[in-house]
């Protein structure tokens, strides 16, 4: 019924839009007029690939449509897909815009250097004139982050909530049932990171698992999550500047430092292929280096089956490290994009809207088990049925996007590789907090909290 | 008219595609880095210029790492260096003194880092070492129930410089046998005779005799471990948090993972210098006649 | 010290460098090697001095076996053709460096290599770089190096092929004299007969790893055991003819192409009792042919006239053979002169064509 609706109403809106873009053609010649068009997305690996096909299949419904409509414009997409990693995809983007081809519409991770540097247009026209037709049931915490001076740059096309996976057949065998499992680790999030590191260490200890607790490789939006369970303020949302708040970071390093001496944390953090492997063989207690996703991934992958996960693995919010902080989780956006190159955006925008329609979503979903970024696609039949989907969803709420800002990264990095150094036992807390600051120096407008 | 074209122009014919190819590939790129450094230049290719900005960072030490950057290269240097030449050296004179299949065969084994690729070779030292117990070394502790070790963490520099200075091995010492071989047969029965032992054959005759080979590979391999950081990178990719992170690799890791083209770039910039400098001073040591002429040992 | 080589044999895979060597040499002796380039006498000396190890036999120094005894253990010296001085090192490092090997005083090393330097005059060299140095003085600096160990045995290949023909004769006599001074056992390899023959003692004819005589140089070159040796040695060399035996009358005649001579009784019994083959090798000196233009012997003609000064040496055809005589200058001859010459019967030397040897000798 509500499908019904809908659809009518893009083809009005069709209607319109190429009347009035293409009159000449579209009215008075009756030979074929095609529009080419070019997108490159990113996985990041092949997980992402749906990504990639909902625009080839957004172009073939537009046919569609304008056929049965007998109108002589065609929408040609030829879509690149890649499964680089994040960095080396936007060297290529770059280069391929200085040297004039850029595609038209391009997925990329957001950076406001993409807005500041005139890459890519903003779509608030859009958005705000198929709002009520499409964009209206897209979870509302989301435009957030890839919100940039009072636009919005790009369509929201995945979303994955990090959090803690944590193994609940290593506390059984603790001793514990799973009512109070439950009660320790609620799947709102509401207990403490110590209380985690507790049960990782019991587990240690008892000998259960190799790794009592795992964290990211690499920097991310996960690495992101645990500094502001640690009540780290990263980033002023009132002035927009980055900000190093040392007492905060002294915490979060220390309490590393001793997790690494309990040997709840290894000194040096294993490949992405050791996390997931460990946690799926059951030896590793606890990763914060995955999302309400990753199952696909360890379906895929690791071999994880239907009934482990159903019994065996736990999922949470990352849980407050101090007093005062709510259980959250974190997303980093890749949305989808149109550059200053385009020539039709008109054509790029409403490629996009069909390419993020609620059964887009919902394929999307089912190939990667991460909850839809849109309400409405939980009806769709694909996954009406996928209890983990169903389940999960509620999970896209908690999300918060990371700041945008155009040295978050950086600082991130820095932040992270102090970490590893602290971890190490190469630098103490204090020398990874004073590089920090040192660093803070060389980035306008950095704001200090002192101890 | 046309003669006299012939008589002067042929030279620089056949000179023009290697002229063509280097000014592409060595001084538009030398010359571009150049310019870079005095622009802030990121990721996505925005720059303006800023004067001297990169090089008062540099300089005055607003960079943190610098000192570190400084230290890391320097004991990189003085491990490698003496690694590789006596290392070489040494493998060189053993392999001399075993018979003909076992020498080879060793001589093969030290030659094989050369023919491995070198992202394979980065990769072998990198499991070989991994900290986790299923790194190779890791696994054999393992299976004698010893408890694992955190070689990156314990030994970044000791690794690297091992890794690099079995490369390093594998040239000189292809370099060293050729020279001992090439040393008339004479000289070692007279020191044979006269009751030198092997050791003293080798350190009062054929190690003064090699003096030119090694003095070029000193050269050689100095340069190389100055400029070369793709092991480094590939291995530990200069952590565990800058504890092997060389001159080289911090200019490439500003640049290419961090995005600060144009502080990467004068960073590159004072590395060109030195490299200039250098060279001019071991042309000016060694004599630049003497370099060019044919390879020798002294006979 | 006295030297033997027993049975001994070296081979280098396939090829049989020496084979089945046997010579005893005396006390204080100095021998030559001798042989054309690939003989195995290079090889026979680096067997003596251990840098080789023989294949089958023995090394007696007197009566020690020193087949396993290594080469710094023999107490020899050796001069090698290219002298073999390190190019890094002063002459008085050079000279001194088997003493610096077994860690001499400094004072003894510097009065040891004054003495040693003293006997071939090359005292004011001590500080150059043989670089600096004449093919001569290299030759004396490497000497040097030899003698300062006072070695009991001293071993020189080919030490003066690399010098010019004036100093090699110079060098010639002063090796001799020192050899003399010293009275060290010496063994001396060459592949000029002159050298041999002026020098040694004694001197051993080598040819494809065999000994082929070993005697002092006149029995050498006036009774060599065989047609190897004969051609071998001698210069201008000997003239070869290949002859038959034939008897007439009871009496014993060559006969080759164009000659026939008449051959004294007890020579030709000699013969006849030795030879298996009527083949032979007849050989005859330059100096034992005589020339004359009173029509006295067998007629010939000149060819070829190359004065030597003292001497001349003539090439004289007769029907097809041509053989070299050396004349005296006062004879005067020119080319296409009808002569007669004449045979010294009493110096002709008679081989079987096939082994080699002669026949004259028991």
């Amino acid at each position: 019924m509500c499908k019904k609706l809908t659809m009518i109403g893009f083809l009005v809106v069709l209607i319109s839009l190429f009347i009035s873009t293409v009159p000449v053609i579209g009215v008075t010649i009756e030979s074929e007029k095609v529009y080419e068009l070019t997108a490159n997305i990113i996985g990041p690996g092949p997980i992402g690939t749906k990504k990639a096909e909902n625009i080839e299949s957004a172009a073939e419904e537009i046919n569609k449509m304008l056929e049965s409509m007998g109108s002589p414009v065609r929408v040609k997409v030829s879509v690149k897909f890649s499964t680089l990693k994040w960095g080396p995809f936007a060297d290529k983007f770059y280069m391929d815009f200085r040297a004039g081809k850029a595609p038209d519409i391009v997925n990329l991770r957001w950076d406001p250097k993409l807005a500041d540097g005139k890459f890519i247009i903003p779509l608030d026209k859009y958005i705000a004139m198929w709002w009520d037709l499409d964009f209206y049931d897209f979870y509302s915490n989301l435009w957030k982050g890839v919100t940039w001076k009072n636009n919005i740059w790009g369509i929201p096309n995945d979303i994955c909530p990090a959090g803690v996976w944590y193994r609940k057949d290593v506390l059984r065998k603790l001793g514990y049932n799973d009512e109070e499992i439950l009660k320790m680790l609620p799947s709102d999030g509401k207990t403490t990171l110590n209380k985690l590191a507790e049960l990782a260490k019991k587990a240690v200890d008892a000998g259960l698992v190799e790794y009592g607790i795992l964290h990211r490789p690499s920097k991310g939006a996960g690495f992101y999550a645990t500094l502001l369970e640690f009540g780290v303020k990263c980033y002023d949302t009132l002035t927009g500047n980055l900000v190093i708040d040392e007492p905060a970071l002294l915490k979060f390093y220390k309490w590393h430092a001793d997790m690494v001496k309990e040997g709840v944390i290894p000194p040096e953090p294993p490949s992405w292929k050791t996390i997931h492997a460990t946690f799926v063989e059951g030896k590793t207690f606890c990763t914060l280096a995955s999302h309400v996703g990753t199952p696909g991934e360890w379906k895929k992958k690791y071999g994880l089956t239907d009934k482990a996960l159903e019994n065996d693995l736990g999922f949470l919010p990352f849980p407050p490290a101090v007093r005062g902080i709510e259980p959250t989780s974190v997303h980093e956006f890749a949305p989808y994009l149109i550059t200053t190159k385009c020539k039709h955006p008109d054509i790029a925008a409403l490629l996009i809207m069909f390419a993020t329609s609620p059964h887009a979503c919902a394929i999307h979903s089912a190939y990667t088990l991460r909850p839809p970024y849109r309400g409405s696609a939980l009806e769709d039949p694909l996954i009406k049925d996928n209890e983990y989907i169903q389940k999960t969803a509620p999970s896209v709420r908690t999300v918060q996007p990371v700041p945008v800002h155009p040295n978050f990264w950086d600082y991130m990095t820095r932040a992270f590789n102090a970490l590893k150094g602290v971890e190490a036992g190469i630098i103490t807390p204090t020398q990874a907090v004073d590089d920090l600051k040192s660093f803070g120096t060389t980035i306008p407008h950095m704001e200090f909290i002192k101890k | 008219m046309a003669k006299g074209w012939l008589k002067i122009r042929p030279h620089w014919f056949f000179l023009s595609p290697g002229v063509l190819l280097i000014s592409f590939f060595y001084f538009i790129p030398v010359v571009l880095v150049f310019v870079i450094a005095f622009t802030n230049m990121d990721q996505a290719f925005n720059w303006r210029f800023v004067g001297l900005a990169n090089f008062s960072r540099l300089f005055t030490l607003r960079d943190p790492l610098i000192p570190r950057i400084i230290k890391n290269t320097i004991v990189y240097i003085v491990g490698a260096l003496p690694l590789t030449i006596i290392g070489a050296l040494l493998i060189s004179l053993l392999t001399m003194r075993v018979n003909r299949t076992a020498s080879l065969f060793f001589r093969a084994v030290f030659f094989l880092p050369r023919l491995i690729p070198p992202v394979v070779w980065g990769f072998l030292w990198m499991w070989s070492f991994e900290g986790t117990r299923y790194g190779v070394f890791n696994s054999i502790l393992g299976s004698f129930g010893l408890p694992i070790i955190h070689w990156f963490i314990k030994f970044p520099m000791l690794i690297v410089i091992f890794a690099n200075g079995f490369l390093g091995i594998s040239l000189a010492m292809l370099i060293f046998t050729s020279a001992i071989a090439s040393i008339p047969r004479d000289y070692l029965w007279a020191a044979e005779i006269d009751g030198a032992s092997f050791w003293q054959t080798s350190r009062f005759v054929i190690i003064p005799l090699l003096r030119w080979p090694i003095m070029t590979m000193t050269a050689w391999h100095l340069m190389s471990f100055i400029n070369s950081y793709v092991y480094i990178f590939l291995i530990t990719g200069g952590g565990p948090y800058h504890a092997t992170e060389v001159w080289a690799l911090y200019g490439y890791n500003t640049a290419f993972k961090n995005y600060q083209y144009g502080y990467g770039s004068s960073i590159m910039v004072v590395l060109v210098v030195i490299n200039v400098l250098l060279l001019i001073t071991l042309l000016r040591s060694f004599g630049m006649k003497k370099m060019i002429e044919r390879s020798r040992i002294e006979a | 010290m006295k030297v033997i080589l027993k049975d001994l044999s070296k081979h280098f895979g396939n090829v049989k460098a020496v084979n089945n060597l046997n010579l005893e040499i005396n006390d204080g002796e100095f021998i030559a090697l001798l042989g054309p380039s690939g003989c195995g006498k290079t090889t026979t000396l680096l067997t003596v001095a251990g840098l080789y190890k023989p294949t089958r036999g023995y090394i007696y120094f007197n009566d020690r076996i020193v087949n396993e005894v290594s080469p710094k253990d023999r107490k020899i010296g050796m001069v090698f053709q290219s002298y073999a001085l390190y190019p890094h090192m002063t002459v008085f490092d050079n000279i001194t460096f088997p003493l610096k090997l077994k860690k001499t005083p400094r004072e003894d090393r510097k009065r040891k290599a004054l003495d040693v330097a003293r006997l071939v005059h090359i005292e004011g060299l001590l500080n150059r770089k043989p670089a600096q140095l004449s093919g001569g003085q290299q030759q004396r600096v490497a000497l040097c190096r030899a003698l300062i160990k006072e070695p009991e045995i001293l071993l020189l290949d080919e030490p003066l092929s690399n010098l010019d023909a004036k100093l090699r004769a110079a060098m010639r006599s002063e090796l001799k004299r020192l050899q003399k001074d010293l009275s060290i056992t010496t063994i001396f390899v060459t592949h000029d007969q002159v050298e041999a023959m002026t020098m040694a003692d004694r001197v051993a004819v080598m040819n494809e790893g065999v000994l082929q005589q070993f005697s002092n140089p006149d029995e050498l070159y006036n009774y060599p055991k065989s047609l190897f040796v004969a051609g071998f040695i001698g210069s201008p060399s000997i003239n070869l003819i290949d002859v038959s035996l034939a008897r007439s009358n009871g009496k014993f005649f060559l006969k080759g192409k164009g000659v026939q001579i008449e051959l004294p009784r007890e020579i030709s019994s000699r013969v006849e009792s030795n030879s298996l083959s009527p083949q032979l090798v007849f050989g005859i000196r330059p100096e034992h042919i005589t020339v004359n233009q009173k029509k006295e012997g067998i007629k010939a003609e000149v060819y070829v006239v190359e004065p030597l000064g003292r001497e001349n040496l003539v090439t004289i055809k007769t029907s097809d053979i041509s053989l070299k005589v050396l004349t005296s200058p006062t004879l005067k001859i020119g080319p296409e002169e009808k002569v007669w010459i004449d045979f010294n019967l009493d110096k002709i030397m008679l081989f079987d064509k096939e082994t080699g040897r002669s026949l004259l000798l028991r």
